[in-house]
């Protein structure tokens, strides 16, 4: 007689969580990737454009105040 | 800042081809006296938001900068970020970027002090990585180590990061954080002047350790999505209130006219 449903989840459960630690810790690096992408950024003209110059990189430049009428944490 | 434009898939790709830089206006003196030759704004004065795209020694422009990339590419919103994408694309290929493949890896991509850096991370709703430790090759050797992973598939744009040197800087966050040299990822708070530890990597762990940490950071922050008027209404009931290094210039925010003069502010 095959296990039921209800057995086979917990069994899933016990299974996974008895993974060797190498396996597991592969688990968090792909929810990294599953985040949408962003744009890189340096956050100095000092390092940026040392940068640009070694790599010989056009410079994608932005700048935004860090505050709205002195209220920090929203551009 | 602009979200039209730089949170366009095209235009994130277009980007990995670029080095891009994204200043704090109003945070430093040299890189306001950049910022005001690079854009010359119609009041005369640096105003709060700068674009432009330039050659690899920045001297260069490359396309019409202004406030932002409206300035340089037009049409309704898809069609402008697809404008911009490949007009980046096009620039690539004049500096043949993909020709140049170095293989070194670029240095980790930092912002100038622990203060600035939790806020920018507030407005980012990103988390900030910090590298810290009192001994400058410890600290250098923790930037290496976390250029590897930043500039990786898995992290690129995903963190916010700066260096510390000195232990008094960590006060600011709130808290009673002693620190140890290594690496802490910091969720900032909603007004980017608090923050709390939400991972710590000790200096001596190795690199999966570091990796998971990373992940664990990603994977457990909160998107926290803002609304202006909400923001700045309880900001003002909290007494938040920014000190910028130097003054605030951009008449709109000042309540003048673009010409400097009292008026309606426009909206």
């Amino acid at each position: 007689m095959l296990p039921s449903k209800t057995l086979l989840i917990p069994l899933a459960i016990v299974f996974a969580t008895s993974l060797p630690a190498s396996a597991q810790s592969k688990k968090p690096a792909k929810a990294a990737s599953t985040k949408p992408a962003k744009i890189a950024w340096y956050g100095t003209w000092k390092q940026g454009l040392a940068e640009a110059k070694r790599t010989d990189r056009p410079i994608l430049l932005i700048s935004a105040a860090p505050h709205c009428r002195n209220i920090s944490g929203m551009w | 800042m602009d979200r039209s434009f730089l949170s366009k898939p095209e235009v994130i790709t277009a980007s990995r081809d670029f080095v891009c830089v994204r200043l704090a206006t109003y945070e430093s003196k040299s890189e306001a006296k950049l910022l005001k030759a690079v854009f010359r704004a119609q009041s005369g004065q640096l105003e709060n938001t700068v674009f432009a795209i330039l050659s690899p020694d920045g001297k260069r422009q490359l396309v019409r900068s202004g406030r932002s990339p409206g300035f340089a590419f037009f049409g309704a919103q898809g069609v402008a970020s697809s404008q911009m994408a490949r007009t980046m694309n096009r620039i690539a290929g004049e500096f043949k970027v993909r020709n140049k493949k170095t293989k070194t890896t670029p240095p980790l991509p930092t912002l100038a002090n622990l203060r600035l850096a939790v806020n920018v991370a507030a407005c980012d709703n990103q988390p900030l990585v910090v590298a810290y430790s009192p001994k400058a090759d410890e600290r250098k050797q923790l930037e290496t180590r976390l250029a590897k992973l930043a500039w990786s598939d898995d992290y690129i744009g995903q963190f916010l990061y700066v260096s510390v040197g000195d232990a008094k800087a960590f006060k600011q966050l709130g808290g009673d954080i002693k620190p140890e040299a290594g690496v802490y990822v910091i969720e900032p708070g909603e007004f980017g002047v608090k923050g709390d530890v939400a991972v710590r990597v000790e200096v001596s762990d190795d690199e999966t350790k570091l990796r998971d940490g990373l992940s664990l950071a990603v994977v457990t922050h909160q998107n926290r999505q803002k609304d202006m008027f909400r923001h700045n209404s309880e900001g003002r009931r909290l007494g938040v209130h920014w000190k910028t290094e130097i003054p605030v210039t951009d008449p709109r925010s000042l309540g003048l006219s673009k010409g400097g003069r009292p008026g309606r502010r426009r909206r």
